[in-house]
């Protein structure tokens, strides 16, 4: 099964494995109907679902977490022995190839390993059907080549499997038929014989975007930011990139990239180990306080948690990062305060009844518009902005995007990272594709296409070291 | 790479609850050279006796905590328990022993399984809806009371003789502990409802995910700490014979949440010992006693234990710490080198 981000992948065989009610429709598992069944009938019918990220039990061992759900009377005589269970665990981690121990607890296991266990948690049930979800974007091509001779040793079993994947070689290598999703809707299935990675990316993209609408030239101007060998460990590796005054930086890659990381690295908020983060005069950005008082502004992706204060009240959410402008002498002046609220509500259109409702109660477009406002006051320089119109509204999300365009003729610089494909292209005159936490591609000009977007960030094309 | 970190963790583990173990013989040698008293065979037997009491409520605290939760009604159950116990015994001067023993288990079960249903179906937070357990608990013992206390000439001899008398050298009291801890242990480490109330406390969306009855499993934890605090109540009746409705089990919390968290078990959930929680006890009952022989001020008594709770989970965090930041480093070695 392929689809770009967002395209309904996850969420599909989530419903399947009973982790998301269904609205409408069936699901039939061998002829019967499981749409509402619980997860244990789920899984208890032969159905596995393996997570991107491991659903384990990091402070148990690899045995414990495998058997936590095992039924003490598994065949009514039986009962449940440990010593059994880790013979029994032990002959799926060698089919495997896993070497560590069954008493190693999980948290001292690498990604890989871990996924490992997740994988023999499954197995040890009669399996029909194994869901595996984006198996690979973690791991190495070593242990994406076990994992594979796994899949193909339980196929030839006889059970079946359902493949998400984006790297598209792995898809087509492993899989007989494949399905495409786009916005949550089925495009279309192929049979691997007659496909192939073009038609595949042609498919999941389904449109193509005219990439050069409204004059997008830039100024080769001055040069604003400048990030040279950033490093945070575990997310962003070796990047570097310049931003110049007016243009806005698109960010592609897969989910788990790094992308959201490499902004929260250059606003101070994520320890790095190397590199720097530099302005146009050379002065170094390292805290966070350093970021904002050099203009720079981060709008969070999860604006619930990191961009807004949900239980206040809008005109407070607009006015916290302006109080040096509405305060005198660290007393605040709530006058001041209503009438900047009130100035950046018109500016951004923000629907609402009175600007002291909280913004809990406001839509998702329009909550982004307050996460995006509040900094406004403050003449930034440097906009970092993360998804910006992730569960927003068309209307809401027609309106940040002028508002960047705008923005940036304006002056203002900005760096957007998005999954959003039309997004990417409409707004950004380069896109920077990261792929592993590394910098995969840079594109510009006529090179920019969403087909080449998906390349670098599935790693078909690369730039630099090949898979 | 996966071997050296998995022994680096046992060891570390070992050396905690090897750390607890000198810090309580230091103890020792240095209260009992301070005061040749406190090696006396009776001060030894008071600090057994409220030790064994502390160590039966903290098995279950144990298990609680485990599960991310907390029990701040412990105390109150307790005393609730040893209050409707001693009312019966009050009342029916012949009823049997092991009769007094199950109404005092039910009594607390009760309490439990209130907390239970608040946390789980009621999905108040454990801090909050033991609070006001904690609360409603101690009223009920002044309810059913009366404010009347019980008096040792209306406790049973047989129950009196549960903290003194012995079939083997050691008294029922501490029979009674010693086998709460062990059941602890083998819950924690041989059955597998022990590895589910584990596994929720470490992963509680992947624990939905992978079918278990998270609810089932968090009202058991708690009717299993009420079980345990009653029958830490028969321990408090037996040892003190009189049962005051302001003064049974109150503030009994304080040490036994002190005692786990000691012990090493995170209160963030998913990790801890029964035995740690058991060193846990006598550390805190030591010291206790010991300071008070010793002569040193109540005021400071208090302090010291709660200086020893926060250096413990200082202690711990930064070990954590470490720990996280060296295993990153070694993912990523690895990744480069592949």
């Amino acid at each position: 099964m392929v689809g770009e981000n967002g395209a309904g992948k996850s969420t599909l065989v989530k419903i399947i494995a009973g982790l998301v009610p269904v609205d409408a429709g069936q699901v039939l598992f061998e002829g019967a109907d499981r749409t509402f069944a619980n997860i244990r009938e789920i899984q208890n019918s032969g159905v596995a679902l393996i997570h991107q990220e491991p659903r384990l039990f990091p402070d148990l061992t690899v045995l414990e977490n495998v058997s936590v759900d095992r039924q003490v009377k598994e065949d009514k005589k039986k009962r449940f022995s440990w010593s059994a269970a880790e013979e029994e665990t032990r002959q799926l981690l060698d089919d495997l190839g896993c070497s560590f121990s069954v008493h190693s607890p999980v948290k001292a296991l690498s990604v890989a390993d871990q996924q490992m266990v997740d994988m023999v948690s499954a197995l040890r049930k009669r399996l029909k059907l194994l869901i595996v979800d984006e198996p690979t974007a973690s791991l190495t091509p070593t242990e994406v080549d076990r994992l594979f001779t796994t899949l193909r040793k339980l196929n030839a079993q006889g059970v079946t499997i359902i493949f998400i994947g984006h790297r598209l070689e792995e898809v087509l290598e492993i899989s007989d038929r494949i399905t495409i999703l786009k916005d949550g809707e089925l495009v279309t299935v192929k049979s691997k014989s007659e496909t192939n990675e073009d038609e595949l990316i042609r498919l999941m993209v389904g449109r193509n975007i005219d990439s050069t609408s409204e004059g997008k030239e830039i100024g080769k101007g001055e040069v604003v930011l400048r990030v040279e060998n950033l490093v945070s460990p575990g997310f962003v590796a070796d990047v570097s990139f310049e931003v110049n005054k007016g243009e806005i930086l698109g960010i592609g890659g897969l989910v788990g990239a790094g992308r959201s990381e490499l902004l929260e690295t250059i606003f101070g908020l994520r320890k790095r180990t190397g590199g720097r983060v530099l302005l146009n005069q050379g002065e170094e950005i390292i805290t966070v306080h350093q970021a904002i008082d050099a203009k720079v502004a981060l709008v969070p992706e999860d604006r619930a948690h990191n961009g807004l204060a949900l239980n206040r009240s809008i005109n407070e959410n607009l006015v916290i990062t302006n109080l040096s402008l509405t305060s005198r002498r660290s007393w605040r002046n709530f006058n001041r305060e209503r009438a900047l609220g009130g100035e950046l509500i018109e500016k951004f259109r923000v629907k609402l009844s009175t600007a002291s409702q909280l913004v809990r109660e406001l839509s998702g477009g329009n909550q982004q518009k307050v996460s995006l406002a509040k900094w406004l006051k403050r003449n930034v320089d440097i906009l970092l902005i993360d998804e910006p119109s992730r569960g927003v509204d068309v209307g809401s999300k027609f309106e940040i995007h002028q508002f960047l365009k705008d923005s940036a003729r304006n002056g203002m610089s900005v760096v957007m990272v998005s999954s959003d494909m039309r997004e990417l292209i409409e707004l950004s005159h380069r896109i920077l594709v990261m792929r592993n936490g590394r910098v995969a591609g840079i594109l510009t000009g006529s090179d920019v296409s969403e087909e080449a977007v998906l390349r670098l960030a599935s790693g078909l094309t690369t730039s630099g070291k090949a898979r | 790479m996966a071997k050296n970190s998995t022994s680096g963790i046992s060891v570390l583990l070992k050396k905690r609850e090897f750390g607890i173990f000198i810090f309580i013989v230091l103890l020792l040698v240095i209260f009992g050279s301070l005061e040749p008293r406190f090696f006396r065979a009776d001060n030894l037997n008071a600090i057994l006796s409220s030790v064994g009491i502390l160590m039966v409520v903290g098995a279950g605290q144990t298990l609680v905590i485990v599960t991310r939760n907390i029990d701040l009604s412990v105390g109150s159950t307790l005393g609730f328990s040893a209050m409707v116990m001693g009312m019966v015994a009050r009342e029916n001067p012949d009823f049997p022993l092991v009769g007094l023993i199950l109404i005092a288990l039910v009594a607390g079960g009760v309490c439990g399984l209130i907390n239970g249903l608040l946390v789980s179906y009621g999905t108040i937070p454990s801090i909050i809806a033991t609070l006001g357990t904690l609360a409603i608990f101690r009223g009920a013992v002044f309810l059913v009371s009366d404010n009347v206390q019980i008096d040792p000439n209306d406790v049973p001899q047989d129950v009196i003789n549960l903290a003194t008398t012995s079939p083997i050298r050691i008294s029922w009291l501490l029979i009674f502990a010693i086998a709460s801890i062990l059941l602890v242990h083998y819950i924690s480490s041989k059955t597998l409802l022990g590895k589910r109330i584990y596994a929720i406390g470490s992963n509680p969306e992947g624990a939905v995910s992978r079918g278990l009855s998270f609810n089932r499993i968090t009202i058991l934890v708690f009717v299993f700490v009420g079980v345990l605090a009653g029958l830490g109540g028969v321990l408090y009746t037996a040892r003190y014979a009189t049962i005051n409705p302001a003064d049974v089990g109150r503030g009994l919390e304080f040490d036994v949440i002190s005692a786990v968290v000691i012990g090493g078990t995170n209160i963030f959930g998913g990790s801890g010992t029964a035995f740690g929680t058991a060193l846990g006890c006598i550390l805190i009952g030591v010291l206790s006693n010991g300071l008070t022989v010793v002569g040193v001020s109540p005021f400071w008594k208090a302090c010291a234990t709660g200086f020893l709770i926060l250096a413990a989970v200082a202690i711990d965090n930064f070990v954590r710490r470490k720990q996280e930041e060296r295993f990153l480093l070694e993912i990523r070695n690895q990744r480069t080198a592949e």
